[in-house]
């Protein structure tokens, strides 16, 4: 029977705790005396550290000196005994077993209907390491790990200032985790914060394995093509972000920091452009926006070019084309369609499988794709250098990887059927799909449209490092 | 310029205008108007001018001083009945205006883009296409003209830019050819075009910043680039040009820019985000008036049945040249457009101030 307080007999209470964690193997139950009274010490294998329960837990516990014979051992526990460990106490067995499950030692001690948890946690955790998707030149190195307390402590150290508040909130209903909403407390907009807060505890999610189970209910109502949040793996990156108004959501078991509100622009973005020049990090942005529009509609633009606009280019490039077209048996958008399809299953294999594998994943799609093909007449030249081109351009943006993917199927099928209208149709769908997000009252498309000058000096271009430094940007500028 | 929650702001606004007009400018038809000659297409600006600020009046008398007034609440006040009839009235002028921006097109990309090819299953592609970009709100279509518009004058400045080398003082016409005739129904043929200024009438409340002011700046700013446009197009492509049927295209198939041979395929696909964003700025006020008059719940519903009627719309018109010409004749567009600009407004004022009156001398 289900079981919503403790009785105060440690027996009985030990078996509730084995209830809900179903006999699990790893549950350790250490049965002890305190001052004289039957107690017992419960707690995971593995994510507890050993050293510090037997130094700030059971040593103190089974040391009489540390118990005078009057005031009770509860009392003493809560007062004197335990000051060098996080303490707290519980009434719950759920939320006891919960605690248990987080890592903390609970200790049921005899007569008492609350249990104490220690916070002796000493799980295997992930070390600082160099951010793995958001690689830069010159900036700083280390990335997020999977805890939330590292994670946190990364961004202070970023960000050494006591306005960085963090509110510590609960999600997931069977399968909780913790989260961190972050931000600063002088920057951040109370409406957003509110909007957040209630999205994270009203989310309905049952489990919450990391920041991906978390972020599609920070995205609003209805998502389209680009959410309204983005995902950051640095904590250099977060602390601008914050430093300009935006709010950080760190879910525990997770590299990813979410941030919202996002903008479009944001994408384009790396931390490299606030230490070159002034006129390289304008030209990269242009670079990566230009990557962009190729990874998206450069295959879709090259069929209806081909197939529908041949007079847009000049004649003897046209006859290039048209000729090695010629020695292939497939229609052009078949062609197109089928090598992005092979380019993605290598794209996929080099990513799953083990490193050196994937090595050779790659170079015998290389050599396959590359040399094979063209050599046995079924593939052109041109069309592989067209997915030469894209799929550089793609890996510019790695953020956007997954869309620009499924766009530029649909492009290919855009154009090889109904050539420049359905590209253009399709890029102008793609411009609504980036206005109309906006469930934090800051429009994706910001600070483009609705334009805003002190943005576009950082948002678009990138201003001098100066004016940057000194100007104080906060994202609630662009809030309607 | 930014909006504030719920609304558009002034600019987003006249951005759409922009946008959605600019198309009639480039897929002006010689045969159209036989007497709107060359002269009188690049004087246009001054009828234009003319008869915008004419229009204003109804426009902004309507609107009131605080500009929250509308004429569907105008109407509602003097009889429920009436604020039905106009709604529908002014819903089916929206979507017919759409149909035949969509009939337009339908007609250029058969005869330019896909010869003697059916391309009803283009436009009804496109149609779907804005009957999606509709139910994201006026907001979203707000702020995608303003991307659309910069997009817009950027490939226009272009198109003129590559076109300036080819450019003839000599081949202008003399501006003798531009009588106060051919002027005033040249000006009246591109007022009639210009169905989405009667959005003003519905839309006002849900703008917020300069909406007059703007105004004015929009038929400048529009009138300047279509003068622009003509001027640069009766230069390049004197008599040529005066014999084609889509005069502007015909500039850019034969304007170059470096390795791009011809700039047509960029005006098409100018034109086809023109059109998108004019359908679903038309379809987005059809479902407006009829939500605020009829079932303010159900606006998807709602914007799915106009879809289905604008699509049957679009393929009865782009069926047939002849068909299509009769119905985008002044003569059927002009006194609609008198009718919704100028006639309903006017009345509705002139009605709710008497009864204003009548009820003050009561008391």
């Amino acid at each position: 029977m289900k079981q919503n307080t403790f009785s105060g007999n440690v027996k009985t209470d030990v078996s509730a705790f084995k209830n809900i964690f179903a006999d699990s193997g790893d549950l350790l139950i250490r049965p002890l005396r305190v001052c004289g009274r039957p107690a017992a010490a419960v707690c995971l294998d593995g994510m507890c550290d050993e050293t510090r329960i037997v130094r700030s837990v059971t040593g103190p516990l089974t040391d009489p000196a540390r118990f005078t014979e009057n005031g009770g051992a509860a009392a003493q526990i809560r007062e004197s005994v335990y000051k060098g460990v996080d303490l707290s106490e519980s009434g719950s067995p759920e939320d006891a077993a919960k605690a248990v499950a987080a890592g903390h030692l609970a200790l049921l001690l005899e007569g008492e209907t609350t249990v104490f948890l220690f916070g002796v946690q000493g799980f295997p955790r992930m070390q600082v390491t160099e951010a793995q998707s958001e690689r830069n030149e010159f900036g700083g190195r280390e990335g997020f790990t999977d805890t939330l307390r590292d994670n946190v402590a990364l961004l202070r150290r970023k960000l050494c200032t006591p306005l960085l508040t963090i509110e510590n909130l609960t999600a997931g209903r069977s399968c909780p985790a913790s989260v961190a909403v972050c931000y600063l407390s002088d920057r951040a907009d109370k409406e957003i914060l509110k909007k957040i807060r209630q999205k994270i505890t009203h989310s309905g999610a049952d489990t919450l394995l990391g920041s991906g189970w978390l972020r599609p209910f920070l995205n609003g109502e209805r998502t389209g093509l680009f959410p309204a949040t983005g995902i950051t793996e640095r904590p250099d990156v977060l602390a601008y972000k914050l430093s300009a108004g935006r709010i950080a959501v760190i879910v525990d078991g997770s590299p990813y920091a979410i941030i919202v509100p996002y903008l479009f622009t944001d994408y384009f973005h790396s931390p490299d452009d606030y230490v070159t020049g002034t006129l390289y990090a304008v030209f990269v942005r242009a670079l990566r926006l230009l990557c962009f529009l190729f990874a998206v509609a450069l295959p879709g633009l090259f069929v209806a070019v081909c197939d529908f606009h041949p007079n847009m280019l000049p004649a003897d490039v046209m006859f290039k084309i048209a000729s090695a077209e010629a020695q292939t048996p497939f229609p052009l958008a078949l062609e197109a369609v089928a090598i992005h399809l092979i380019y993605e299953a290598v794209r996929e294999a080099g990513m799953r499988m083990p490193k050196a594998a994937g090595h050779t994943v790659s170079i015998v799609g290389a050599l396959v794709i590359g040399d094979a093909a063209v050599q046995a007449g079924l593939i052109a030249a041109p069309m592989l250098i067209v997915v030469g081109i894209t799929t550089v351009c793609s890996a510019v943006l790695s953020k956007l990887q997954d869309k620009t993917a499924v766009l530029r199927f649909i492009f290919i099928a855009a154009g090889g059927l109904t050539g420049f209208f359905g590209i253009f149709l399709g890029l102008g769908l793609i411009v609504v799909e980036i206005c109309a997000v906006s469930p934090y009252g800051v429009p994706l498309s910001a600070p483009l449209s609705p334009f805003e000058k002190k943005y576009f000096g950082n948002g678009i271009l990138r201003t001098g490092m100066k004016k940057l430094s000194r100007e104080r940007l906060n994202v609630k500028e662009l809030k309607f | 310029m930014t909006a504030q929650k719920g609304k558009i702001s002034a600019f987003q606004l006249y951005s759409v205008f922009f946008v959605s007009l600019i198309s009639s400018v480039f897929t002006s038809l010689n045969s159209e108007a036989p007497s709107y000659n060359a002269a009188a297409k690049i004087l246009n600006f001054i009828p234009f001018l003319a008869w915008g600020t004419l229009a204003a009046v109804p426009l902004f008398l309507t609107a009131g001083k605080k500009g929250d007034q509308t004429l569907l609440s105008r109407c509602a006040r003097l009889s429920p009945t009436l604020a039905k009839a106009t709604a529908v009235l002014y819903s089916a002028a929206a979507l017919w205006c759409a149909g035949l921006g969509l009939a337009r097109l339908g007609f250029f990309v058969s005869a330019e883009l896909f010869q003697d090819r059916n391309v009803t299953l283009l436009l009804l592609l496109l149609t779907a296409a804005a009957g999606y970009a509709a139910s994201r709100e006026l907001e979203t279509l707000g702020r995608t003209a303003v991307v659309f518009s910069a997009l817009l004058l950027f490939s226009v400045l272009l198109i003129v830019g590559a076109s300036l080398k080819l450019f003839d003082a000599a081949e202008l016409p003399p501006i003798s050819d531009a009588t106060p005739g051919t002027l005033a129904s040249g000006g009246f043929l591109t007022i009639t075009k210009s169905a989405e200024i009667t959005s003003l009438l519905l839309l006002a409340p849900e703008v917020s910043g300069r909406l007059r002011k703007g105004y004015f700046c929009w038929l400048a700013v529009f009138g300047a680039v279509a003068a622009l446009i003509f001027t640069v197009t009766a230069g390049v492509t004197g008599a040529f040009g005066a014999r084609q049927e889509f005069q502007f295209y015909a500039l850019t198939s034969v304007a170059k820019l470096g390795q791009m041979e011809r700039l047509d395929e960029l005006l098409s696909a100018l034109w086809i985000l023109c059109v998108f964003a004019k359908t679903t700025f038309f379809l987005l006020l059809a479902q407006k008036a009829t939500c605020y008059t009829f079932c303010k719940a159900n606006k998807n519903l709602i914007l799915l049945l106009f879809y289905a009627v604008l699509s049957a719309l679009c393929v009865l018109l782009s069926a047939s040249e002849s068909l299509y010409r009769a119905a985008a004749s002044v003569m059927i567009n002009g006194p609609v457009f008198l009718l919704l600009i100028f006639g309903i407004p006017l009345a509705v004022f002139f009605a709710s101030a008497l009864r204003k009156r009548k009820k003050a001398d009561a008391k």
